[in-house]
């Protein structure tokens, strides 16, 4: 206790200090090595800013920035169904994202009741579902640093993961380009040829001494026709590469499925739709979780809601942290383009943008390309809205690598990250509230780390109390969706055969029959989802992925929905309720 | 096992153009013909796109009579059902491949997978619409996005409403309609958005479906973002100047519940690409000669795939050319692929199909011009002729017949079309 004391103290005296240089008057106050920041900005700008520059201190562990930039937030009122008891739970997992599905799979390897809890109807719907998809080397991240840690470990436990779930996940590898623009700042202060030499034979050292202080395997390549030939349209003035073998891709979408459902056959119960709206202590400890649909009786809870972890610990009286959204746009290539890019493709540029890796061009699993994603502070969580101004900056800053590739773009669209203002994953057992799990700014590289935070949870669970006894008969073996465009003709027929709907291709652009998009709705009836939206399908089939975005199959496949599911077709829900695909029956008494 | 079966001609689509075909086919004694089917929208009907197109303009040429969509389409299917022909519904070609006798061509349908082995193939896949990405408009997604054939199917087929407060990206032929009848049907049509400084359709269809309607139609107006959280909730406008470029300060947001895009429609080539077929830039279509055929021997095309046609008589057209083409390759005819005649693109000429001239056959040659013009004449400096046109604009084809006779004036391989005041 004494030795904490010191530690806030000397925070207080380096925050204050800080604090003093800025033109705001800020007020703090530090508990337990948890910042609170309070006063008045006039921009968001100033907000984060003032934020990172707190979080950035060392021992700081969490910042909660009250700061106010602009009117007071509105609380929203949260209306506890008090009336029914909805069960009794060892450990509640709130959020289904890859973060709580891969605690609860994880969980879901001993006897435990296990529920999650989501506000969704649907998982991975929030953080999850809107990134590139890349299993980072660790590389990229800084020395030191909690996630950069996990991310390692977790990248080595993807091959197991991918086999026993029976999702697509291949290591392409990255290839790091060093070009005369890898080092802007002292390209011009110094004399060409030394700045070549720096390029050539000093970078790539450096990236190697990291690789391997990290203990990541990296080739530097400095024969130009071998990069050329691993991948042919890249910018010609590119001087040395380094290759990354460990880097891969996964749909994160589909990992999150997989997980629910092997978690789901394992025991574990699936709360859709249902949302947090507080917490039952006694001397501290948690002993339930009420929600809108009901209250849960439990002795831990998990945190993993993503970009509402800081309000869910708010409500259990433990808010060590602020999430401050942080948007990123994607640009998805047509298929057709997939020959332009057969590894993950960056262009080493140092020192680098802060705030985030800066994105890369790289292969979909599914053969498509990405470019992105960018990093915009936005004060709202919700906010998935793309800008022309992302777009610009994307083409700018990825259309050097592939200068030649056309560009055939099928969508765009953006992601938040749930970032903390000490840019590190926070995971740890609350300060204040017993039985209470911080799992919160799982940011990037968090689905590469995933597998390994989930690793941490069962530590950490098992320190605080839980007693964890392996199941005997726990299945790790979960069987995809089978994939018409994935099969050969042997399979195809013989699926045909047994199941003729096989053989109705619904999604021209993706292959995707009418029994995948069946058995997608039986899965997801399967978890515990209530309501089978367009998006849930599309996630798990594929279908309406392709080029023409879902313009001929999107009205066969809501046609379906509404068969399966007995609801008139105008009913249907686009994302989540309420969102319904259409506005009235014209030709009801034609029915 | 895989079912293996051979046909001199196979035709995928079933479509206007792909209809027409197999009917022309089946009048020129062909014996072994497959049509093969994959509707978009409703199970195993033909006619393509047509059953949803319940508004007149059908057929003037064609059939010398203005009728409906689905007329037009019943009309076909009553011929083609008198004739021969293996009809292959609800099939979809997934793979095709040339080799030096046979094209293959893999099909599936609820009963399996068939291998059809075929010494001609006409390709009538037809087009596909463009999506709110592919014009660039920023902002959320929300639910109340279509595109104008969507909401055409769930209005004309499936009887849903998909909004009443409609903004309609394009003024194509297709958003015209749908406004229209999204009017008839009591919604508000709030605009019609145009980034052109003149309508994209016919202007039969923009005085009938618009001024008719008191639908407000903006020109040099660009769609800019998608405002909504669940559903639609409006959208920002702004005008652009004459580099089709926002202008600061001229965004405005109209409140609607529903956008409609109708920004164009794309030759589906996905079959063509994977023979390799050298597609057209212009066009977005394959590069065929005047017997339709594409840069892939004994493969022919038709219809909206090979260019977008504003009138379904010509994609019959077309249609009823590839069949004879296919028909005079199964007769013994040879089509000539040496040194052919190359159509070259001219002033204020945006496309024109066919590319090539075997120049041994008479021809139709379909263009479309880069913008509207008044009293201009249409150049063929190579063999002199020179064609009055009193008004033209983007949206329709001009298409003109020249005679194998006057073709073989030409004499340094290549046609320039142009057209001037």
């Amino acid at each position: 206790m004494y030795n904490v004391n010191i530690v806030d103290k000397i925070l207080s005296w380096r925050i204050g200090h800080i604090l003093r240089n800025i033109n705001y008057d800020i007020d703090f106050d530090v508990r337990d090595r948890i910042v609170f920041l309070n006063g008045r900005v006039k921009r968001y700008e100033d907000y984060i800013d003032i934020g990172l520059k707190i979080g950035s201190i060392k021992w700081v562990e969490g910042v909660v920035n009250n700061i106010i930039w602009n009117e007071k937030k509105k609380l929203e009122k949260k209306n506890t169904s008090k009336k029914y008891f909805l069960g009794e739970y060892d450990v509640i997992i709130i959020g289904a994202g890859i973060i709580g599905s891969m605690i609860a799979r994880e969980l879901s390897k001993y006897s435990l009741k296990i529920a999650v809890v989501e506000r969704n109807p649907d998982v991975s719907q929030d953080v999850s579902k809107a990134n590139n998809g890349l299993i980072h080397s660790g590389l990229e991240e800084k020395l030191g640093k909690k996630k950069t840690k996990l991310c390692v470990k977790g990248n080595k436990m993807y091959d197991k993961l991918a086999e026993e779930l029976d999702i697509r996940f291949k290591r392409i590898g990255g290839l790091w380009l060093i070009t005369p623009r890898s080092l802007p700042k002292i390209r011009d202060k110094v004399p060409e040829p030394l700045y070549l030499f720096i390029l050539k034979f000093i970078l790539p050292f450096i990236v190697k001494l990291k690789a391997i202080i990290l203990r990541i395997p990296v080739r530097i390549i400095w024969n130009i026709d071998k990069i050329f030939k691993l991948n042919p349209y890249i910018v010609r003035d590119v001087i040395a590469a380094i290759y990354v073998p460990t880097i891969g891709i996964i749909e994160p979408y589909e990992l999150a499925i997989a997980l629910i459902e092997n978690a789901v056959e394992n025991g574990v119960k699936i709360f859709f739709e249902t949302k947090v709206t507080g917490f039952r202590l006694k001397n501290n400890r948690i002993i339930g979780v009420e929600t809108d649909k009901g209250v849960f009786k439990t002795r831990f809870v998990i945190n993993s809601a993503g970009l509402y972890a800081d309000d869910i610990a708010e409500l259990a009286g433990t808010r060590e942290y602020t999430i401050h959204p942080r948007k990123g746009t994607l640009i998805l290539f047509d298929k057709s383009l997939s020959r332009y890019v057969n590894h993950e493709l960056v262009e080493i540029e140092l020192p680098r943008p802060e705030r985030t890796k800066g994105g890369c061009i790289n292969p979909t699993i599914s053969n498509h390309i990405l470019w992105g994603p960018t990093a915009i502070e936005t004060p709202y969580k919700e906010d998935r809205s793309v800008s022309k101004e992302e777009l610009v900056t994307i083409y700018r800053k990825f259309g050097k690598i592939v200068p030649n590739m056309p560009r055939k773009v099928i969508r765009y669209f953006a992601g938040t990250r749930p970032a903390t203002f000490i840019e590190d994953f926070i995971i740890r057992p609350s300060k204040w509230v017993k039985g209470f799990i911080h799992v919160a700014g799982i940011q990037s590289p968090g689905l590469t780390a995933a597998p390994a935070i989930a690793s941490l949870i069962i530590e950490i669970l098992k320190k605080e109390g839980l007693e964890l006894i392996p199941k005997r008969h726990f299945k790790p073996k979960r069987n995809a969706i089978k994939r018409f465009s994935m099969l050969s003709l042997e399979e195809r027929e013989k699926l045909i055969k047994n199941n003729p709907k096989y053989g109705r291709i619904i999604c021209f652009c993706e292959l995707v029959s009418e029994a995948e998009i069946i058995e997608a709705i039986n899965r997801m009836k399967m978890i515990g989802v209530k309501t089978i939206t367009l998006e849930g399908i599309k996630f798990r089939t594929r279908a309406m992925m392709g080029r023409c975005q879902g313009s001929f199959c999107c009205l066969r496949i809501l046609k379906m929905i509404a068969r399966e599911n007995n609801i008139p077709l105008w009913r249907n829900i686009f994302k989540k309720k309420p969102s319904e695909i259409g506005l009235g029956d014209i030709k009801i008494f034609l029915r | 096992m895989v079912v293996e079966k051979k046909y001199d001609l196979t035709i995928i689509g079933g479509g206007a153009a792909g209809l027409a075909s197999a009917i022309r086919a089946g009048e020129l004694n062909m014996d072994r013909i497959a049509l093969i089917d994959s509707p978009p929208y409703v199970g195993k009907m033909l006619g393509g796109i047509l059953p949803q197109c319940i508004h007149p303009g059908f057929g003037l040429h064609y059939f010398k009579e203005d009728l409906t969509g689905p007329e037009f389409a019943y009309r076909l299917i009553e011929r083609l059902d008198k004739l021969d022909i293996d009809i292959f519904r609800d099939t979809y070609a997934y793979d095709m491949k040339a080799t030096k006798d046979y094209c293959k061509i893999m099909t599936v349908n609820s009963s399996g997978i068939t291998r059809i082995l075929s010494r001609t193939v006409i390709c009538a896949t037809g087009a596909r619409e463009r999506n709110i990405f592919e014009i660039g408009v920023v902002g959320s997604r929300p639910a109340g996005i279509f595109t104008a054939g969507e909401a055409q199917a769930l209005m004309d087929l499936f009887g849903v409403m998909p909004g009443r407060n409609i903004v309609i990206i394009g003024s194509g032929d297709i958003g015209l309609i749908m406004a229209r009848r999204f009017a008839l049907e009591g919604a508000n049509v709030k605009a019609v958005i145009e980034l052109m400084p003149w309508p994209g359709g016919l202007t039969r269809n923009v005085v009938q479906c618009l001024e008719d309607f008191n639908i407000p139609l903006l020109l040099s107006h660009i769609a800019l973002r998608v405002l909504g959280k669940n559903r639609v909730e409006g959208i920002e406008i702004a005008r652009v100047d004459e580099s089709l470029k926002p202008i600061d300060g001229t965004e405005k947001i109209i409140k609607c519940d529903t956008i409609i895009v109708s920004a164009g429609i794309v030759p589906r080539i996905d079959l063509l690409e994977k023979v390799g077929a050298l597609i057209d830039k212009t066009t977005n279509g394959p590069i065929v000669n005047d017997f339709l055929e594409t840069s892939v021997p004994n493969i022919f095309a038709a219809g909206n795939v090979l260019v977008i046609n504003d009138l379904v008589d010509y994609a019959a057209e077309q249609g009823e050319i590839a069949a004879e083409s296919a028909a005079y390759i199964i007769h013994g005819g040879r089509i000539p692929h040496k040194n052919p005649i190359k159509i070259v693109l001219g002033k204020n000429v945006r496309l024109a199909v066919p590319q090539l001239l075997t120049g041994i056959r008479d021809t139709y040659i379909y263009i479309r011009v880069k913008k509207p013009m008044k009293n201009v004449y249409l150049y063929l400096n190579e063999i002199d002729i020179k064609i009055k046109l009193i008004s033209i604009i983007p949206s329709e084809l001009i298409r003109i017949f020249l005679r194998k006779e006057e073709i073989s004036r030409i004499g340094n391989k290549i046609l320039n079309i142009s057209i001037l005041g």
